[in-house]
């Protein structure tokens, strides 16, 4: 049994066991709009949403890469993020390859990938272009000896997962 | 011979009274036996068998992982089902004046202690069954999960409604509604079989699973009967354990 996560333009089937949640951070506030301010105004930000899915409780609370959950991964623990960056990402040569990776090997994983540093994990970290959408895929696993088991629930995720090209709200 | 008539007299009253009382306490007993014969049986019945019963009342049917939105419209899923713990899933609304309170304490941060390995869940229904308005205003701050579809699915009949979701099994445990967190406590306790929520009296050492079923159907029976953990008639002779506070 799945549900299925859709928003911003990306859908993803969810295994049973998983849950998803789609987040789009209010952006900062430019300068000039702070009444203290007296620099000459900045652009207002843009943000761009990111996708979380894990075999674990995901708060509301989450930073991008992971931050919050990450440090709670039990051994037998998956965490996938799809973080989206802005257009003018797309052609750059680090997002040139193109189309969301939908397999991923347990050799691909390793302890010098992941963003946050935690004893037992490894970590996996693309950067494509899929539909015209810059991406970034970032896979923690809570146990590095365990990791050969937990690229099987990872492909099933990647391979559902759709990308539609264009605006993303 | 006065005396005699007097004495006769006397004696015919109190046999009077003796067989009119004997008649009550009979027809007393008959309409007993009657009512225990054509009424409601008292039914032993476990709880994936039980009907919905208030705070305590207990289904065996199946738990569905939940769909939705977020307050800010982010869109999310949570499991709830295949998963290795429960889930106490809360469906409250910004109009009820019960859920205020819930509201309230959650707004404030006062998440109840339900145990180890019990998740909570808050649920409102989404934008087409619910004022966003007034739910943000009772809700801010709070991670709430809107789902119209979680309503249809778990069959909510009013708020508030707790239901209680082992995830091993994937099926309710428990559900009810409640007026404050002691009574869902409760809730959990019973759907879990682990005394320990309300009485914060650890049961670390793991019981067979077989005492644990017959635990729980004790359990439901006890609380059917309006006797609940902490309850001094549980304790002949002893001091009961302090139930904590949520």
């Amino acid at each position: 049994m799945t549900t299925v996560l859709r928003g911003y333009g990306i859908t993803a089937s969810i295994p049973k066991g998983f849950e998803g949640r789609i987040t789009h951070l209010d952006p900062v506030a430019p300068l000039m709009a702070r009444p203290h301010a007296s620099a000459p105004p900045f652009e207002a930000e843009v943000t761009r949403p990111f996708i979380h899915i894990a075999n674990l409780p995901l708060p509301k609370e989450r930073d991008t890469f992971g931050g919050g959950v990450v440090e709670t991964l039990g051994a037998n623990h998956l965490f996938i993020a799809l973080v989206e960056y802005g257009p003018e990402c797309v052609g750059t040569k680090l997002f040139s390859p193109l189309g969301l990776p939908r397999t991923v090997s347990a050799r691909s994983f390793s302890r010098s990938r992941l963003q946050r540093l935690v004893p037992g994990q490894s970590g996996y970290q693309s950067f494509f272009t899929h539909n015209g959408r810059a991406f970034c895929l970032y896979i923690v696993a809570g146990s590095y000896a365990r990791v050969g088991t937990m690229v099987h629930q990872a492909n099933q995720i990647l391979r559902s997962i759709s990308i539609s090209s264009g605006r993303t709200s | 011979m006065v005396i005699l008539v007097l004495v006769a007299l006397l004696v015919l009253i109190v046999a009077t009274v003796f067989v009119s009382a004997l008649t009550a306490s009979f027809s007393s007993i008959e309409a007993r036996l009657d009512r225990l014969t054509a009424g409601t049986p008292i039914e032993l019945r476990r709880p994936s068998d039980s009907v919905p019963t208030g705070v305590g009342g207990a289904t065996g049917r199946p738990g569905s992982d939940l769909v939705g939105h977020d307050l800010d419209g982010s869109p999310l899923t949570a499991a709830v089902v295949g998963v290795e713990h429960f889930t106490l899933l809360a469906f409250l609304s910004s109009g009820c004046s019960t859920c205020g309170r819930f509201w309230k304490q959650l707004r404030g941060g006062e998440l109840p202690d339900l145990g180890l390995d019990t998740r909570l869940i808050v649920l409102a229904k989404g934008s087409d069954a619910e004022s966003m308005t007034a739910l943000h205003e009772v809700a801010a701050g709070v991670d709430v999960l809107l789902s119209t579809e979680a309503w249809q699915d778990y069959e909510v009949p009013g708020t508030p409604f707790f239901i209680l979701v082992d995830g091993r099994s994937g099926l309710v445990r428990g559900e009810g509604t409640a007026m404050g967190w002691d009574e869902v406590r409760n809730l959990v306790a019973l759907g879990r079989g682990d005394a320990s929520i309300v009485t914060g009296v650890s049961t670390a050492t793991m019981k067979p699973s077989s005492d644990a079923e017959r635990e729980a159907i004790v359990d439901q029976l006890l609380m059917d009967a309006g006797v609940f953990p902490g309850d001094p008639s549980l304790y002949p002779g002893t001091t009961p354990p302090e139930v904590g506070s949520p």
